[in-house]
This record gives structure tokens, C-alpha cells and sequence, in this order.
């Protein structure tokens, strides 16, 4: 409704125009929903999204490590031959050089490329030798290459060591009993005195002092970001209310301007919330996430679908045009989402970048999940982040609703 | 004359494109700042973080020499500390891993059929730490069996007359082992192909500038698909234009616009970041290849979207599964082998490909041939798929 308009109404109108205000949002409300369960392509961003990338991010963070690729030139002598059965022994693939070796090594199809130097059958008498070691600039695996090799490399050179001992202790033994020897040090060393037991410590259990990894970092993560997405909806709802004239419209009828964003906004935080809660489902059941209290969960997660559903009417206040809102809304989710922790646990980030996340939404509204799902949290403990989050959809309101044009 | 009025289409739709703010925004902007934040939150350097160790055990030669052989050149950080602290410590993501030794370690090991278990703890979370722990963990053992066989077989040797005699020989032949050992005889000497300073950094470039390139294709299509459904498409029928020519001229727009984004992008990427994208000549073969291909993608998009909201689902759906499949969001190395397999069906695992490839000094666009003939065949194929609809629209 226009300042003019307004100023022309009767006072009593004006009164009953605001009394009637909840209930018209209601109205609104309740035909945005059905507005957005009718249309398959709003229920792909409400749900389809984040079941998919939950489930796929889950599976893939979930995955062991692949083998090292390494490619190591044909054993010349004894102690390549040793070289290459401890890279073996330590769980590489070795391969063969091959002339497309260095392509593949650029496209990180290899990880590796090890050059061993002709000196090396030199390490018996103990003299030193460099692997020229070749890694791809684009990989991601030379911490795993590196202590494999360093690994392969002290395996080699405690077998020589060994053998060394035994020569120095016996410089008058005949050949018949150095033989036998050098077969019991090896027998010695294929079998070891010593097992090393590797086992994963079970970190995805609902207490104090658990870390965020796996499912329980990606679908919450996930199931925030997709929500802050949709959240933008709103503000493609009233851009295209705008466009279509059904603003205009409206006027005619008996409803309250501001219904029209309050009916919006609270719709689509409704739909937001029936979105977390089947997230909060599926994880459960499919993934195994384990979100603990369910009542305390839902005070950061209703706080997070009001905020996202506001945020909507802020983007829908900062542009003129559908694109123009995409856009901003795609440049904004990404951005608050990755920094806000929604795509790693926020601790790999550097401190500053950390810093940074407790001025975001983001942040707040997985820290708050988080809070109740690893921490075993309380009431107190999840008021915080649930404050902050409706004091950032207090804030969206308010500047959507100053600066979207009715007219 | 017709070739001349497609050229004057592509460029009228170019123009329009770069003076929109939305572009700017999602197609310069964003993936930059995404490309800076990531490779910043990811480490941005190439030296891996050293692994957070805890170390449990009595304290000796053998966990002393263990926490000094972890911490060979960084590859751990090693606190010394009891077990309940150290399995509380992995769980809680304090440490990557706990290396627990039995107390009695050396004892039972001094005896010939002495055995022992070393436990490792590991955060299912922390992989990579984990294979380094494990991995430098059984080495440093392996030098321990080393100088235990070696003093097993002397005594085998030598056969001791007395137990004197034999406490000689194992000190002497222990000595022999541990100062052979203390000074490595194989060094490991690292070089990278190429000049990039960070790897994470270099691989994100790469990624991110192929992920944009896609949605940049995908938005210009989209506004394609805005012009059929606001009909104006429809009313340049009475222009004296032949359909192909206005066909040819909008699907053109589509290339050079994601042609236009990835030039921005790896000209920014190179003089803020240094990021290297190979010789001029070559980057510039393959990212015409690369906007041929990701507009082929937009010319799906444009061939099946009947409104705005459409493009903007497939355009979400579409682009970020290709890019969790096809390496835009971490290294394709990284996946399980499977998901490896079906990467080969995106387009980002072969864009990426092929600018990695010419990205290192050395190789050239001969090495990048599969992937370059991969990007035109799909991009081809996209395009005449959104092009026929194009064509309907402007002949009906």
C-alpha cells in the first residue's frame, strides 16, 4: 500500500485493516505453501538437493583412501628389487614407466613418478643416494607419497643395516655360514616381533567432546545451505508478484500490505522447517546421523528456517530483478556457506576465517546443530545461537520490508 | 550477409551479457572469491599439516626415537601422554591418530620369541594422517626388527661360549645397527612438474574456473529461455534474418560469453594468485574447447526449460552433481573408484583434464587430445540439441 493511499484511509478502516493483519498473513501463508507443494521444481530445492548431496557427500567421506600410484623404473640390481617389494609391501601400486607417464602424472591419474639413481646398489656398502621423486603440481596426495616413501625407504635401509651389522661381526665367517645368516635375518624380519593394530576410534557418539566428521558434518551442513537457498525463494515469490502485477492486485482486495511479505516469509519458514525435519528423518534412517535431543534440535533449526525465509525478503530488497536476486542469492549462500563451516568442520579453517564466521548466519545455525548433536547440549547452551539467528531474520524483515517497493 | 548478421547477434547478446551485473556477479566475482576462500581454508600452500600424534608409552630409547622419527620433517606434531587421554584426545578430534606402545616393549623383544602389539587409534575423520602415522610407525619398528635379526643372527654366527661373551655380541651388533641407522642413506628429493607454488591452490583454479565456465554457459542459455518465454524470440521472425542465422547468432553468444568468463577468470587468476594455466597459445586452444563444451550443456538447458525457475533447478541440479562428480569440489584422486569411473561421464573431469595438462611445462595440446575432442563432441552435441529449438521458435 502507498503512503498516499494510506493517508486517505479512515482511521478505523486503517484499525481494522491491522487487526486483520494475522490473519490474512495466515491466508498468505497457508496459499504459499500449497503454492509450493504444487510446483516440482520448488520441491526439487526443498528436498531432492539436499537428500542428494547429503548422501553422496556422506558416502564419499566416508570412503578409504586409494592406493599410491607410483611409477618406479625396472629393479636393476638387489637393492631396487628391495626398494620396489617395500613400496609393494606398504600398499602402492607400482607401475612401469610408459610414455604417457607424465600426462598422466599432470591429470593426477598417477601420483608419482620415483627416479632411482644408478648408484643405488651402492646403499650395501652403506653410501647415500637421493630418489628423485616427481609429484603432480595439481595433486592432492604428496603427504600420503612422501611417508609412503619414507616409509619404503627405511625399510630398505633397516634390512641393509642389518645385513652390514652381521658382516661387521663376522669378518672371518666363511661363506656357507653368512649365507645362513643373511637367511635367518631375513626369515627374522618376514616375520615380525612386533603386530601394529590399526583401529578407528568410534568419534560419531552422542556425548561431550566428539568431532564433527562424516554424516554428521554433511547433512546438517547440506540440509543448511540447500535451506538458505530455497530461503531465497521468497524473494523470487514477491519479485514475481511485482512482475505479474499480482501486487497491484491485491490492493483491490481487503488485505493489509504487509501481509503480503509476512504471509511470504512465514510460509515459506514453515516449508523450511518440514524440510529440516525430514532431513533430520532421513539422516537418521539412511545415513545414520545421529542428531541427539530432538526437542532441544529444533530451537536452533526453527530459529535457522525463520532466518533463511527472511533472508529471502532482504534479497528480494537489495535487487530489481529475478537474475539480479539469483545471483546475489548464489553468491551469497556459497560464500556464507563455505566460510560458515557448512562444507568442512569450520576447525580446518584458518583462525581468521574462523573469526569471520561469527558475524554469519551460517555459522550460527550449524554450531547450533552441532551443539545438541555432538556436545549433548542444553537449553541454555542452544539459546545463544538461536537468539542470533532470529536477531538475523529481525534484521532481514526489517530491511526487506523498508525496502521493497509496493507500488 | 546471413554470417554477417549472426556475428551482429552474438555480439548485440555479448555485450548485453557483460553490462549485466548479474554475470559480473556469478560468473567473475563469485568464482574467485570461492577460488581465494578455498584454497585458503584448504591450506593454500603444498606442505602438508603435520599429523597431531599422541605418544603413550613408558618412556625409553624406543618411544623417545619413535617421537623423533614421527617428527622428521614435520610429518608429525608428537605430545607424549597417557592412554585414556590420548584415546579421549581422537575422539574428541584433538589428535589424528594415538600411538600406543605396551609397556615392556624392549623386554619381550630382547627374548627370541618375544612378541608385541603396538595399537594405533586412528580418526576415521583424518585419513591422510592416519596413513601417515601408520605408515612411519611400522618403518620406524621395521628398524627395530632390523637390529633385533641382525643380533639374532651374530649370536647364530658367532655361537657365544658364555653369556658374557653373547652380552658382548648383542651390545656390539645393536651399536652396529643403531649407528647405521641414525644417519638415513636415501634421501627423498621432491620437484613438481610445474611452478605452482600450492597445489590445492593450483588444482581449485582449475576447478573452480571449469565449474563457472559451466554455470556461466548455463545462465547465458537461461536467458535464451527468457526470451522465448517473454515471446521476444518469437517476434524476430519479422526480421529479415534467416533462421539459422539467428540460431547460429544466439547459440554463438552462448560460447563466447563462457569464452569470455574463463579468459577473465584465468587472466585474474594468474596476475592475483599466480596460478599458471600453461603457454597463451595452448590455454587459448583449450578454452575454446572448454566454452564449446560447457555452452553444449547450455544448449540441453535450453532445449528441455520452458521458464526461468526450470533453467535455475537444472541449472542447480545439473552443474553441481557434475562438478561433485567431476572434480570441481575436491580431487577426483580422492574418490572411491567407482565415482571415479562415472566422472569420466562429466564435463568437468575432462575440462579439468585438459587445462592440467597444458598447465604443465612440457606438454602440450597433443597430450590433451582425447579431452579436447571430448569437449567439442559434447558441446557440439548440446548445442545442436538447444539449436533445433532455437530454430522452431524462429521458423514456426
Amino acid at each position: 500500500m502507498s503512503r498516499q493511499s494510506r493517508e486517505a484511509m479512515p482511521e478505523n478502516e486503517l484499525a481494522a485493516s491491522l487487526l486483520s493483519m494475522p490473519s490474512a498473513a495466515l491466508a498468505l501463508a497457508w496459499l504459499q505453501v500449497r503454492q509450493v507443494i504444487a510446483q516440482p521444481r520448488l520441491l526439487v530445492f526443498l528436498l531432492v538437493l539436499p537428500i542428494v548431496f547429503s548422501t553422496v557427500l556422506s558416502l564419499f567421506q566416508s570412503t578409504q583412501l586409494g592406493q599410491v600410484r607410483v611409477v618406479l623404473p625396472a629393479a636393476s640390481g638387489p637393492v631396487a628389487q628391495l626398494l620396489e617389494s617395500e613400496l609393494r609391501r606398504a600398499g602402492a601400486d607400482v607401475r612401469a614407466p610408459d610414455p604417457r607417464s607424465a600426462t598422466l602424472l599432470a591429470r593426477n591419474e598417477l601420483d608419482a613418478i620415483v627416479r632411482v639413481p644408478t648408484g643405488i646398489e651402492g646403499l650395501v656398502k652403506g653410501k647415500p643416494v637421493n630418489l628423485g621423486i616427481l609429484l603432480s603440481p595439481t595433486g592432492s596426495r604428496s603427504g600420503e607419497v612422501l611417508s609412503l616413501l619414507r616409509a619404503a625407504a627405511t625399510r630398505v635401509e633397516a634390512r641393509l643395516a642389518a645385513q652390514r651389522a652381521l658382516l661387521a661381526q663376522q669378518p672371518s665367517a666363511n661363506a656357507e655360514q653368512l649365507a645362513e645368516a643373511r637367511q635367518r635375518t631375513s626369515t627374522l624380519l618376514e616375520q615380525p616381533a612386533i603386530t601394529v593394530d590399526v583401529v578407528e576410534a568410534e568419534t560419531h557418539r552422542t556425548g561431550k567432546d566428539v568431532a564433527a566428521t562424516g554424516a554428521n558434518q554433511t547433512t546438517p551442513g547440506m540440509t543448511l545451505m540447500f535451506a538458505l537457498l530455497f530461503g531465497a525463494q521468497t524473494g523470487l515469490s514477491l519479485h514475481r508478484a511485482r512482475v505479474t502485477g499480482t501486487i497491484a492486485r491485491l490492493f483491490a482486495a481487503p488485505v493489509p500490505p504487509g501481509a503480503l511479505l509476512a504471509g511470504t516469509v512465514v510460509g515459506n519458514a514453515f516449508l523450511l522447517v518440514l524440510q529440516l525435519a525430514a532431513m533430520v528423518l532421513f539422516g537418521a534412517l539412511v545415513l545414520g546421523v545421529r542428531w541427539g535431543n530432538l526437542a532441544l534440535l529444533a530451537i536452533p533449526a526453527v530459529a535457522y528456517a525463520c532466518m533463511a525465509a527472511s533472508f529471502g525478503a532482504f534479497s528480494a530488497a537489495v535487487t530489481r530483478t529475478q537474475q539480479q536476486l539469483t545471483s546475489f542469492s548464489f553468491l551469497v549462500v556459497n560464500v556464507t556457506a563455505a566460510v560458515g563451516g557448512l562444507w568442512w568442520p569450520i576447525e580446518v579453517t584458518p583462525p581468521w576465517m574462523q573469526s569471520l564466521a561469527y558475524g554469519l548466519p551460517t555459522y550460527w545455525g550449524m554450531h547450533g546443530l552441532q551443539l545438541v548433536m555432538l556436545r549433548g547440549a542444553g537449553l541454555l547452551e542452544v539459546a545463544l545461537p538461536a537468539a542470533i539467528l532470529l536477531g538475523f531474520a529481525g534484521a532481514f524483515l526489517a530491511v526487506g520490508s523498508r525496502a521493497f517497493t509496493f507500488e | 550477409m546471413s554470417l554477417r548478421a549472426a556475428a551482429l547477434i552474438a555480439g548485440r547478446d555479448l555485450r548485453s551479457q557483460l553490462r549485466s551485473r548479474s554475470f559480473i556477479t556469478q560468473s567473475l566475482v563469485l568464482p574467485l572469491m570461492l577460488t581465494a576462500i578455498i584454497g585458503t581454508a584448504l591450506g593454500g600452500n603444498s606442505k602438508p599439516q603435520p599429523a597431531a600424534v599422541a605418544l603413550v608409552g613408558q618412556e625409553s630409547a624406543l618411544t623417545s626415537g619413535l617421537a623423533k622419527f614421527l617428527g622428521t620433517d614435520q610429518a608429525a606434531a608428537v605430545t607424549t601422554t597417557d592412554e585414556a587421554t590420548a584415546r579421549a584426545g581422537v575422539r574428541a578430534g584433538k589428535f589424528q591418530a594415538a600411538v600406543i606402545v605396551p609397556p615392556g616393549l624392549q623386554r619381550q623383544l630382547s627374548s627370541p620369541r618375544g612378541k608385541a602389539t603396538v595399537t594405533i587409534v586412528t580418526d576415521p575423520g583424518s585419513q591422510v594422517a592416519a596413513f601417515t602415522v601408520v605408515q612411519l610407525t611400522r618403518a620406524y619398528l621395521a628398524t627395530i626388527e632390523a637390529g633385533r635379526a641382525a643380533v639374532l643372527a651374530v649370536a647364530q654366527v658367532r655361537q657365544p661360549g658364555s653369556a658374557e661373551e653373547l652380552g658382548k655380541i648383542v651390545a656390539s651388533a645393536q651399536q652396529d645397527v643403531q649407528a647405521d641407522l641414525a644417519k638415513p642413506d636415501i634421501g627423498l628429493a621432491t620437484s613438481e612438474n610445474a611452478a605452482n607454488s600450492g597445489r590445492y591452490f593450483a588444482y581449485f583454479a582449475i576447478a573452480f574456473g571449469v565449474l563457472f565456465a559451466l554455470l556461466s554457459a548455463a545462465l547465458a542459455a537461461g536467458g535464451l529461455v527468457d526470451e522465448i518465454e517473454r515471446g521476444t524470440l518469437t517476434r524476430l521472425r519479422a526480421a529479415p534474418v534467416p533462421a539459422w542465422s539467428l540460431t547460429l547468432g544466439k547459440l554463438s553468444a552462448i560460447v563466447l560469453t563462457t569464452a569470455v568468463q574463463l579468459v577473465v577468470f584465468t587472466l585474474a587468476t594468474h596476475f592475483l594468485f599466480g596460478a599458471r594455466w600453461g603457454a597463451p597459445s595452448t590455454a587459448a586452444v583449450v578454452i575454446a574447447c572448454a566454452s564449446i563444451g560447457a555452452a553444449g550443456l547450455g544448449g540441453f538447458i535450453l532445449g528441455v526449460a520452458q521458464s526461468h525457475e526450470q533453467v535455475m533447478v537444472l541449472t542447480l541440479m545439473i552443474v553441481l552433481l557434475m562438478s561433485l562428480l567431476g572434480g570441481s569440489m575436491w580431487p577426483v584422486e580422492s574418490l572411491p573408484g567407482a565415482v571415479q569411473v562415472l566422472s569420466r561421464f562429466t564435463y568437468n573431469r575432462w575440462a579439468i583434464e585438459a587445462f592440467q595438462t597444458v598447465s604443465v611445462p612440457g606438454l602440450g595440446l597433443e597430450d590433451a587430445v582425447l579431452p579436447l575432442a571430448v569437449l567439442l563432441a559434447v558441446g557440439l552435441a548440446g548445442l545442436l540439441f538447444g539449436g533445433l529449438r532455437v530454430a522452431r521458435m524462429t521458423t514456426e
